[in-house]
């Protein structure tokens, strides 16, 4: 029985750096895991996933966030999140019908970000991006907040996918 | 050989859900069935009928408006009385911590077993908060669920009775 097309795409690096309020394409290092076509993800362009196939696919996205406390009053606290991304631009509207967010209320320290969920690809050659988000303002109403990795722990960013369509 | 999936939305900005009450989402659109049509059909909005026996995985992803604190749930329950807690196959739960907590969500990943054909499931929505609404945050939909057939045996035959059904429609 063959397996069904998959690619696994991380970030193994620390410190990329998410600016507040801005929508922040995430820059990942390595796949260790592509069934498909070698274009589904090319370190010449890496914040790039370009789906190989219109149909269905599961998705899996993660994000780990640095352990910096947020320096707002615990009555307005920051927000994380994450988004996935079509159309190779990340701007308003570029959120897809059935696209995953995840968004955590956070006042102290580290947070994970994860979905879990299936999108609809319609064309071959679409351009996906794992966007990365905060709004950690401290007084000056700008902070610099990063993804980050740690020993025994997870990457600083993951993507999966499985694609499950026919080939 | 793909796997059969469906992919649901509630394309509509915003869906009240009042406190306190177990509320089915009726969904407005289908995104994508590579099943049967029976298998989601706009005149029960809310009723997910699974086509073959056997396991699924289930996703659900809602957002909701901005909250005063309380719980929040998203489940999946066999059958369509969302009010009984004893048919839930599947539930995640958030309790907003603020009033201010905005684009709070709630994403379910589940797989389930079906026991025989045509059962039917639906998705519900809780909220314990004086306000609660669904709503379309980041340009994302209000709500989104996700079922994809795990099996193999029927997952085939199908997939041919669905090339046929093509077929006698073009000739």
């Amino acid at each position: 029985m063959a397996g069904l097309p998959s690619l696994l795409v991380v970030r193994t690096t620390t410190s990329a750096a998410i600016n507040d309020s801005a929508d922040t394409a995430v820059i990942f290092t390595a796949a260790t895991r592509n069934t498909g076509p070698a274009s589904w993800w090319s370190a010449v362009t890496p914040t790039n996933i370009v789906m190989p196939y219109a149909g269905p696919y599961f998705v899996s996205l993660h994000l780990t966030w640095d352990t910096v406390v947020d320096v707002v009053t615990p009555s307005n606290p920051s927000r994380k999140a994450l988004h996935f991304a079509n159309n190779n631009s990340i701007g308003s509207g570029d959120f897809q019908t059935g696209a995953g967010v995840d968004s955590l209320f956070a006042t102290t320290a580290s947070a994970y970000c994860q979905v879990a969920e299936i999108i609809n690809v319609t064309t071959p050659g679409d351009i996906w991006q794992l966007v990365a988000w905060h709004n950690d303002a401290d007084d000056s109403g700008t902070r610099t907040r990063t993804l980050t990795t740690r020993t025994g722990e997870v990457y600083a960013a993951m993507v999966g996918l499985v694609y499950l369509g026919d080939v | 050989m793909g796997m059969p999936c469906l992919l649901l939305t509630y394309t509509t900005f915003s869906f009240s859900v009042t406190s306190g009450i177990e509320t089915a989402i009726p969904w407005t659109t289908v995104d994508y069935n590579s099943g049967p049509e029976s298998w989601w059909d706009s005149g029960t909005p809310s009723q997910i009928v699974m086509p073959w026996v056997g396991p699924y995985l289930f996703t659900a992803n809602v957002y909701w408006d901005e909250v005063a604190g309380g719980l929040r749930s998203a489940y999946l329950v066999k059958g369509t009385d969302v009010t009984d807690i004893n048919t839930r196959v599947a539930n995640q739960s958030h309790i907003a911590a603020t009033n201010t907590e905005s684009y709070l969500n709630n994403k379910v990943t589940q797989v389930i077993q079906t026991t025989q054909e045509n059962e039917v499931y639906t998705v519900g929505v809780h909220s314990s908060g004086t306000v609660g609404a669904l709503e379309a945050q980041w340009d994302h939909p209000a709500a989104c669920a996700s079922f994809v057939y795990l099996g193999t045996a029927s997952h085939g035959s199908v997939i041919v009775n669905r090339q046929s059904i093509v077929r006698s429609n073009f000739w």
